[in-house]
């Protein structure tokens, strides 16, 4: 397991007033989503944290090492970025293609390319699809393929920009097992997101923004249990608990209808 | 308040550009440019470079145009060193450095040569930066050009940065996912050979359904009312018609010399 | 016979030209004017192209071969189309397409569909004042629209098609870049806008069961269910993978059924609300 460590990180656009400051930033678990609302400085995070964009001041580190100082190799390997729209990501004649593309610049046995390339299309579903246009995906398809792209490299941090959007319901479903597989394999899945109750049933841990600041880092039972960092950062909490304080004028933390099944006996 | 038309917000942002319009800048462009292929003397080339400098300076200066310039002094350098040191015509040599010669015709093509791109170069880039797509399609459509004539129009000049912001995307996730450092032209120009076809599918694309959005929404419906023009110009008419008649004119001693030449 | 009160859809099917597989298979569909209108599905379900149909796009801007009929009260997107499109409010997929791109100004970008249907001068500063003041937009209206992000630009792509004020407003996932707040308060919205036949594509299925009238859940280019979100969320099959509701969740995992019909579980608030008076009661 990775730990990646922020300090004292400044970011501001050119062009705009907004500017991201961080001072201190630590993430050492498997399953981390950074949650807040549009403009609140998500995705320059994410920009930050593929290391391609460098930070005006402080650094963001990887196991010690400032990802600025990485080799391109050491990067790909390192982390794995699937952004949020998937169609200005692929341009390669085919699905196949368009998975060993990164995969085939780092490793030349071919046999390894076409194995590691077909465990990964074939985790998301998309084996059926290997000789077709990527342009001639749907939507969905085209979003699977962008993680398949990743899933090859098999790097040690996953990176995904609001990954359930575009996304329908099996295919939400299917990214999700997927992503908890990896934590449980050993490696870092980091989320931006603004869907609440997919992150508070699928993530451990929560960096909440706001403003261009970190307003919150905890488990998601104890981002919800306060009222002011969720109201900061201009958030919901997730449905079910809205339906308990509605309905049932119950203020405890729910995450999921199954957790408010477990604990309804105790709370009774 | 008038939110459409903030008078207050445009008296403070107006500027001498805005009083001209936009079909006498293109106009200006095009005058300039036939009146450097015209011209042989260096001196006046030199004397038009200045002009249309002068123009583009007291314009706002965007990013675009220093990129633009910067390349096509890149170019003029390179067409100075080939020319003066190869061209067909050369007889006089002009200056030595390092036992390498370089010949005074070939320079002074180059220089000419340079002189005319910069020229356009600056013409161009004083309307491109002084005229926003929506001021050209209203004073368009204001002086009776149909508004689906305008739009097509319009929609041409949209596209170039539609596809730059589309290149820009497609570029970094192409950087995200591979290893090519792509620091030199070269990297730079190998890395674009595999996005260009995307690049077009995504542009081509959104160009659909911009005009399926356009009809939905009804711009060239009967009843749409007639834009008013944005700013009030300076004589507009005046200055088309002096324009078109130098250009005219122009055009005619072209023709005339080619014409000469045969007889 | 045509039946002027009702969005009256009968055995329709559409087919892309150069497809040869049809994208919607024989729809038959019926519901009163006013209403609103959930679509679920699935991708490849034929969604974006039902939406195309309803507002006339297909077979009119993009060709295909389109059987059966379509009826909005007295007129049909597929006959008196033009006259159809000035009632007709459409929302695309992406709002970036939705946008002229000849406004310098969000206030410009709104008016553009009232100058196209010669309003006047002053009638237009009120309408783009009151709809921007509707959507969040008041703030944003001298800015450029290249400056807002993902869900302004959505919701400034809901006020384009709304200034009009159409009749019938279509919707094709409207909300997917908007952030939690934005997203709760435009459903909120929209179920105060009255007469108004919104037909809306959503993943929301929360909202979706809060709001809508019906259901519509298509598949593969079928209509494979339609009816009230309570019919149609308890007899879901399996086999069609549509999410469900956290208050039908929750509800059948903890056998809270409604009082009066005792095989259905409740989808939204107020149904919950009753279920839960009876069942804690007891």
């Amino acid at each position: 397991m990775s730990t990646i460590q922020i300090s004292n990180l400044h970011y501001q656009y050119p062009t705009s007033d907004f500017q991201l400051a961080i001072d201190q930033l630590s993430i050492a678990d498997s399953l981390v989503a950074i949650v807040g609302q549009n403009g609140a400085g998500k995705s320059t995070l994410f920009k930050l944290l593929t290391g391609l964009v460098q930070p005006q001041k402080g650094a963001v580190k990887i196991n010690q090492r400032n990802l600025a100082t990485l080799t391109p190799e050491e990067r790909l390997r390192t982390i794995g970025i699937v952004f949020q729209d998937p169609s200005s990501q692929l341009f390669n004649p085919t699905v196949e293609k368009e998975v060993a593309w990164s995969l085939s610049q780092l490793e030349s046995d071919a046999e390894l390319v076409q194995a590691t390339v077909k465990k990964a299309l074939a985790s998301v579903g998309l084996t059926k699809l290997k000789d077709q246009n990527p342009f001639d995906l749907s939507l969905p398809e085209k979003k699977l393929l962008t993680i398949a792209t990743v899933l090859a490299i098999n790097p040690q941090i996953y990176l995904f920009d609001e990954p359930m959007m575009s996304l329908d319901w099996p295919s939400q479903r299917l990214v999700t097992d997927l992503m908890q597989y990896l934590a449980q394999t050993g490696h870092q899945v980091i989320a931006i997101t603004h869907d609440m109750d997919w992150a508070a049933a699928t993530f451990s841990k929560m960096v909440a923004l706001a403003a261009g600041n970190v307003v919150f880092e905890g488990t998601p039972t104890n981002f919800f249990s306060c009222p002011e960092p969720v109201k900061k950062a201009g958030l919901l909490p997730p449905r079910i608990m809205t339906i308990a304080q509605e309905v049932f004028n119950d203020h405890h933390v729910y995450l999921t209808p199954q957790d408010y099944a477990e604990k309804y006996p105790a709370h009774q | 308040m008038d939110i459409r038309h903030n008078r207050l917000q445009k008296v403070a942002r107006l500027h001498w550009y805005n009083v001209v319009d936009p079909v006498t800048k293109l106009l200006l462009a095009l005058f300039l440019t036939l009146l450097s292929f015209q011209l042989t003397d260096l001196y006046f080339e030199a004397g038009l470079v200045l002009i249309s400098l002068i123009l583009l300076l007291l314009s706002r200066l965007s990013v675009a145009t220093l990129h633009a310039v910067s390349f096509s002094l890149f170019l003029i350098a390179t067409m100075i060193l080939i020319q003066g040191l190869f061209n067909s015509q050369n007889a006089h040599p002009l200056v030595t450095i390092l036992s390498i010669t370089f010949y005074q015709e070939g320079v002074l093509y180059a220089l000419t040569m340079g002189a005319r791109i910069l020229i356009i170069i600056f013409s161009i880039g004083f309307f491109m930066n002084t005229t926003t797509v929506s001021e050209n399609a209203t004073y368009l459509e204001s002086v009776g050009m149909p508004y689906n004539q305008v739009y097509l129009l319009m929609s041409v000049c949209y596209i170039l940065p539609q596809i730059q912001q589309n290149l820009k995307k497609i570029q970094f996730a192409e950087k995200a996912r591979g290893i090519n450092p792509q620091k030199t032209l070269i990297q730079k120009l190998r890395s674009l050979l595999p996005i260009m076809i995307p690049l077009i599918i995504k542009t081509f694309d959104q160009s659909i359904n911009r005009s399926i959005t356009l009809q939905l929404r009804g711009f060239n419906s009967p009843e749409r009312t007639i834009a008013a023009p944005m700013y009030h110009y300076f004589k507009t008419k005046l200055s088309h018609y002096f324009l078109v008649l130098m250009i005219i004119i122009l055009i005619g001693c072209k023709l005339w010399q080619i014409i000469k030449n045969f007889l | 016979m045509a039946n002027y009160q009702k969005l009256s859809i009968n055995q329709l099917s559409f087919t892309y030209q150069h497809d040869r597989v049809p994208v919607l298979n024989d729809l038959t569909v019926s519901v009163p004017l006013d209403h609103i209108i959930g679509i679920i599905g699935n991708h490849h379900a034929g969604k974006t192209t039902l939406c195309r149909v309803l507002a006339g796009i297909v077979p009119h801007i993009i060709a295909g071969n389109l059987v059966g009929s379509c009826q909005l009260g007295d007129q049909s997107p597929v006959q008196d189309w033009p006259a159809y499109n000035q009632q007709t409010g459409f929302v695309l997929q992406d709002p970036h397409s939705q946008l002229s791109g000849l406004a310098d100004t969000v206030a410009d970008e709104i008016a553009f569909d009232l100058l196209n249907h010669g309003v006047e001068e002053t009638a237009i500063q009120q309408r783009v004042a009151a709809v921007a003041a509707q959507l969040q937009l008041t703030a944003q209206l001298q800015q450029s629209p290249d400056s807002l992000s993902g869900g302004q630009l959505q919701r400034l792509a809901i006020a384009t098609a709304i200034v009009t004020r159409p009749t019938v407003l279509i919707l094709d996932d409207p909300t997917s870049e908007m952030d939690p707040q934005g997203r709760s308060d435009f459903f909120n919205w929209l179920k105060t806008v009255t007469h108004t036949t919104i037909v809306i594509v959503s993943n929301e299925i929360d909202e979706l069961c809060e709001i809508a009238d019906e259901l519509w859940v298509l598949e593969k280019g079928h209509l494979v269910s339609h009816g009230t979100p309570l019919q149609v969320m308890n007899h879901l099959s399996p086999k069609w993978q549509v999410a469900t509701p956290t208050i039908y969740q929750l509800a059948s995992l903890m056998n809270w059924p409604l009082a009066t019909k005792p095989t259905l579980f409740p989808v939204n608030f107020n149904q919950l609300r009753r279920c839960v008076n009876v069942n804690h009661s007891n």
